[in-house]
């Protein structure tokens, strides 16, 4: 038996992800050898990297076609590599290509899966995982027979640098019958923003709890009381179009690690949270006190932005 | 051109202290309501059959505990101007993994033959994003998920789409019909029913099935149910939970700014 972690990268950059999900690997595979996938084109500089994650064997899928990320082909390579492997477990991080990716590879291969996991246990014969649901209020534990597939939520393992030595294997690629029923035609980088809020010491966000466009005055007052503050937001915000896309704070948009992050009106969905956990300190203000956001914040207040906003705002006046 | 749009109903927890019965929350006090993401689904497949013609299908898959909530999901689809509605109720519902809930809901959508299936990329209740891309195995189609922009081909046969990666990057992907898409909230701003419609609408009819309808045996489905609940809790708290300010709102923004200030946070 062994476990098999699905490596992502994209245009030669290796996803962090896919050293945490090595780390989840190697915390479950019990004496098992971890084999790693790394799928692409002109990606062997990438198997180092992979092996310091704590990998056993580097499997290497390189291809021309295999250039960008296409369900039909990269299915027909871990098909492949779970038919000379026979992991136990097949595992990878949730990200946006893993989410599109996982779910039909289960099911192709006939195997069970869970995403977004946040953490992972051997039980018996079988693995145990838990996962969050209701935006984060409610965790619950499965069990699952192995063969398995899973992903792992960004940042709940740690990826470690194990100085161990892994086996490089070139795979060989024989894509056979199997054609793409996508194409990937192009990336898009979202254009440049006059603020760079990555680049902040004090980053102002506001979420839904503003309700409305009109209301960002109120904000954008509080901000300019604040030397080196500026505006960001979350996802329903940049949605609505009351914000530029750049200033986006979550997976989809900008990861921020200010040393003061001040959360207005934002309940803190996953996706947000990745964003700016990595804050130094954290101030939220939410009228919901079960919020998610309260659970990484330093300082919580359980009250109405519109009525807190304002009176900071007098306060910073003061001086 | 057929399009078909999955309306799922999830319990709104919005500020409600949420309680655990039978290893998930307890629900009996709450309000089902159309999961967010898929009102996004349905406002794209609305624009497609606007710009090309067709009509709109909206399924949903539940037990009969959630029978209103599922109705009334449903009805806010056809005010919208959704055509038809079927709901599936079985008693099982609650404890079927991600690939049974795929298996039924292709059993269901297979007769229809559409032409483009849309969801919302993930539930609020569960989120796990399967549903799409295991539907797409189960009915034998392509995929794409969390789409951000779609644009058809005149012939709707042909569609250009823009996904969401990480970072604000956005991968361009090209597909034909018949497939499946999964929308991120933000590829549009969803339509308002208008209150003459939503009267209208209690009035149209819902099919109403059951998995022998589907003609779907249960104990094939029971075969692919792996997954099994251990237990459901509330997440562990956060090691130094945070210091909770109260008082009037000056109070509070006095003692706030004070602290910050003392943390060396705030430069003036």
């Amino acid at each position: 038996m062994a476990i098999l972690v699905v490596c992502e990268q994209r245009q030669g950059e290796l996803k962090e992800t896919s050293l945490e999900a090595m780390a989840a690997a190697v915390s479950v595979a019990g004496g098992e050898k971890v084999h790693a996938l790394l799928i692409g084109s002109g990606i062997e500089g990438l198997a180092q990297a992979v092996a310091r994650g704590g990998a056993d064997e580097v499997v290497i899928a390189d291809s021309p076609e295999l250039t960008c990320y296409t369900y039909d082909l990269y299915r027909a390579v871990v098909l492949k590599a779970v038919g000379d492997i026979s992991p136990s477990v097949v595992i990878a991080g949730h990200t946006s290509q893993g989410m599109d990716f996982f779910p039909g590879l289960a099911a192709s291969a006939g195997m069970p899966m869970l995403s977004d996991c946040v953490k992972l246990s051997r039980s018996g014969d079988g693995i145990e995982a838990a996962r969050q649901l209701y935006g984060g209020k409610i965790e619950v534990r499965y069990a699952l027979p192995v063969p398995c597939v899973l992903t792992v939520r960004q940042g709940a393992f740690s990826s470690v640098m194990a100085g161990k030595e892994a086996e490089v294997r070139k795979m060989q690629v024989d894509l056979g019958s199997a054609s793409a029923r996508t194409e990937v035609t192009g990336y898009e980088t979202p254009p440049k923003e006059d603020v760079d809020i990555e680049k902040a010491k004090i980053v102002v966000s506001v979420g839904r709890g503003i309700e409305k466009k009109e209301n960002l005055p109120v904000f954008e007052e509080l901000v300019s009381s604040i030397d080196g503050a500026v505006l960001a937001a979350s996802r329903p915000v940049i949605d609505n179009g009351w914000l530029p896309k750049g200033r986006q704070v979550g997976v989809s948009g900008k990861t921020v690690r200010p040393k003061l992050y001040l959360a207005l009106g934002i309940s803190g969905a996953i996706q947000h949270l990745s964003g700016m956990s990595g804050s130094e300190f954290v101030v939220a203000v939410n009228r919901d006190k079960d919020a998610p956001i309260f659970k990484v914040a330093d300082i919580g207040v359980v009250e109405d932005i519109f009525k807190i906003v304002p009176a900071l705002v007098n306060e910073m006046k003061k001086r | 051109m057929k399009i078909a749009v999955l309306a799922k109903a999830v319990p709104d927890v919005k500020n409600v202290r949420l309680t655990i019965k039978d290893n998930d929350i307890d629900t009996a006090e709450l309000n089902f309501v159309i999961n967010e993401q898929d009102s996004y689904a349905l406002e794209e497949g609305l624009r497609l059959k606007e710009k090309l013609g067709g009509e709109v299908v909206v399924v949903s898959v539940g037990d009969e505990a959630r029978r209103k909530g599922i109705t009334q999901v449903i009805r806010e689809c056809y005010a919208k101007g959704a055509d038809r509605g079927t709901m599936l109720l079985d008693q099982d519902y609650s404890k079927w993994d991600g690939g049974v809930r795929a298996k039924v809901m292709a059993a269901l959508l297979g007769p229809e033959k559409p032409d483009v299936v849309l969801m919302g990329s993930q539930s609020f209740d569960t989120a796990t994003s399967r549903m799409g891309p295991m539907l797409g195995e189960a009915m034998g189609i392509a995929h794409v998920s969390l789409i951000t922009a779609l644009e058809a081909g005149g012939d709707g046969r042909t569609f250009a789409v823009s996904r969401d990666l990480e970072g604000g990057l956005q991968e361009k992907v090209r597909v034909s019909a018949p497939c499946i898409f999964t929308t991120q909230t933000g590829i549009n701003t969803p339509r308002y029913a208008a209150l003459s419609k939503i009267i209208m609408a209690t009035r149209k009819e819902i099919k109403t099935m059951t998995l022998e309808d589907a003609g779907i045996d249960r104990a094939e489905l029971e075969k692919l149910n792996r997954v099994r609940v251990v237990a459901a809790g509330f997440p562990e708290e956060k090691e130094g939970n945070a210091l909770m300010l109260t008082g009037t709102p000056e109070e509070i923004a006095a003692q706030l700014v004070k602290s910050l200030r003392e943390k060396g946070l705030l430069q003036r």
